[in-house]
């Protein structure tokens, strides 16, 4: 359909524009006395209005036209297509929310693996890294026993008795 | 624009098919039927009016049914039914027509009522006038086609707007919204369409012919 583009087609004045709103019943109070009071007076304003009113009348002439038979069971029929395509985007959701909670739940188990590992790992590797610290206090172990006070042992090391021993171990 | 719950509970109080749309939204299908048989008429005619095709009026109509029916669930009453119904109705008939021009199918004589003469709807009406517009009574087809062609000489807005107030009797207000324009916006529109009506409708205003009782 061939439009026009432009809103602007026939120039409206004030008066016209209020007469239009004084028709459809839209103006206030105040501005529809001013109308009607000027209408009493004023002929031209008059046939104004009366060309508005009959050419809106004229409106009533267009032809209307009714639905088909057919228009409520086809839109049915639509709607029924529609429904069945929800009910389907509703079950592939569904499906999808439940392989995204398996793999979340196999992500989160792997997680909880991996940093077990990792942790049971460290902790031993730091107890090696003491073994080896203490190695020289292990090896000596035996001695050391059989010595009651280590200010004892204190006194044998300022007079150079561990040196070889420290130094071999170190 | 969020809407408020002593908003909604107003509208649901004071309009049926309000209710009605809330019984669908519960997914209450004789309240869908019901619906559609209270609208069905005068959604096809809105459509037969602003877009000139019978054919086209009926399927936009399912469309605006099928908005309906898929917003359901969010539905929550912010405005009379109809109102919140011709707002989807005038989206569905903007894309119709944004369509229907990105593949160029613009019907130049309007559709399916046949070509009539000059592609313009002002020569057209002018030709019909002065050809067969003596002071007479012409029958209601003839001035049906006359008033048709006058509504072509609008604007897609001003036909939008004038068909609302016209024929679903739509306030100012509710025109606005509908349409997602201010009030004066409209109050503006609708001198101009009005105008232009009695523009293009001068030569039968002038002799005095009266559109024919039904």
């Amino acid at each position: 359909m061939s439009t026009p583009n432009n809103d602007n087609l026939v120039p409206v004045d004030d008066a016209e524009q209020q007469l239009v709103a004084y028709l459809d019943g839209e103006l206030t109070d105040d501005d529809r006395i001013a109308v009607e009071a000027r209408l009493a007076d004023d002929f031209d304003y008059r046939q104004r209005l009366q060309r508005l009113e009959r050419a809106w009348d004229m409106l009533d002439t267009l032809p209307r036209v009714e639905a088909s038979e057919s228009f409520v069971h086809t839109t049915v029929e639509m709607i029924s297509v529609a429904a069945s395509q929800e009910l389907e985007t509703i079950q592939d959701q569904q499906q999808s929310r439940k392989w995204r909670v398996l793999a979340i739940t196999l992500a989160a188990s792997l997680v909880a693996a991996v940093a077990g590992f990792g942790w049971i790992s460290y902790s031993a590797s730091s107890e090696n890294q003491q073994l080896l610290t203490e190695l020289p206090l292990i090896e000596n172990m035996d001695k050391y026993q059989k010595v009651d006070e280590v200010e004892f042992l204190e006194q044998l090391r300022n007079e150079g008795l561990f040196v070889s021993e420290v130094d071999d171990g170190a | 624009m969020s809407i408020t719950e002593s908003t909604a509970k107003r509208y649901e109080l004071q309009d049926p098919d309000v209710r009605l749309m809330l019984e669908v939204r519960d997914d209450n299908a004789a309240a869908f039927e019901e619906l559609m048989l209270r609208y069905q008429n005068r959604l096809i005619n809105l459509m037969h009016h602003l877009m000139g095709r019978r054919d086209q009026a009926e399927d936009l109509a399912q469309e605006v049914f099928l908005r309906v029916y898929r917003s359901r669930k969010s539905y929550k009453p912010g405005s009379k039914f109809s109102t919140w119904l011709y707002t989807i109705a005038n989206n569905v008939a903007s894309n119709a027509r944004r369509s229907m021009a990105r593949r160029k199918e613009i019907h130049i004589d309007g559709g399916d009522e046949g070509g009539l003469g000059p592609a313009n709807p002002l020569e057209r009406i002018a030709k019909a006038a002065s050809g067969q517009m003596p002071a007479r009574v012409i029958d209601r087809a003839e001035m049906g086609e006359v008033v048709r062609l006058a509504m072509e000489t609008l604007n897609d807005r001003q036909r939008m707007a004038v068909l609302l107030s016209k024929f679903e009797e739509m306030s100012y207000a509710d025109i606005a919204t509908t349409m997602g324009m201010s009030v004066e916006a409209i109050k503006s529109l609708l001198s101009r369409a009005r105008a232009n009506l009695k523009v293009a409708l001068e030569p039968y205003l002038e002799q005095g012919a009266r559109p024919p009782a039904e």
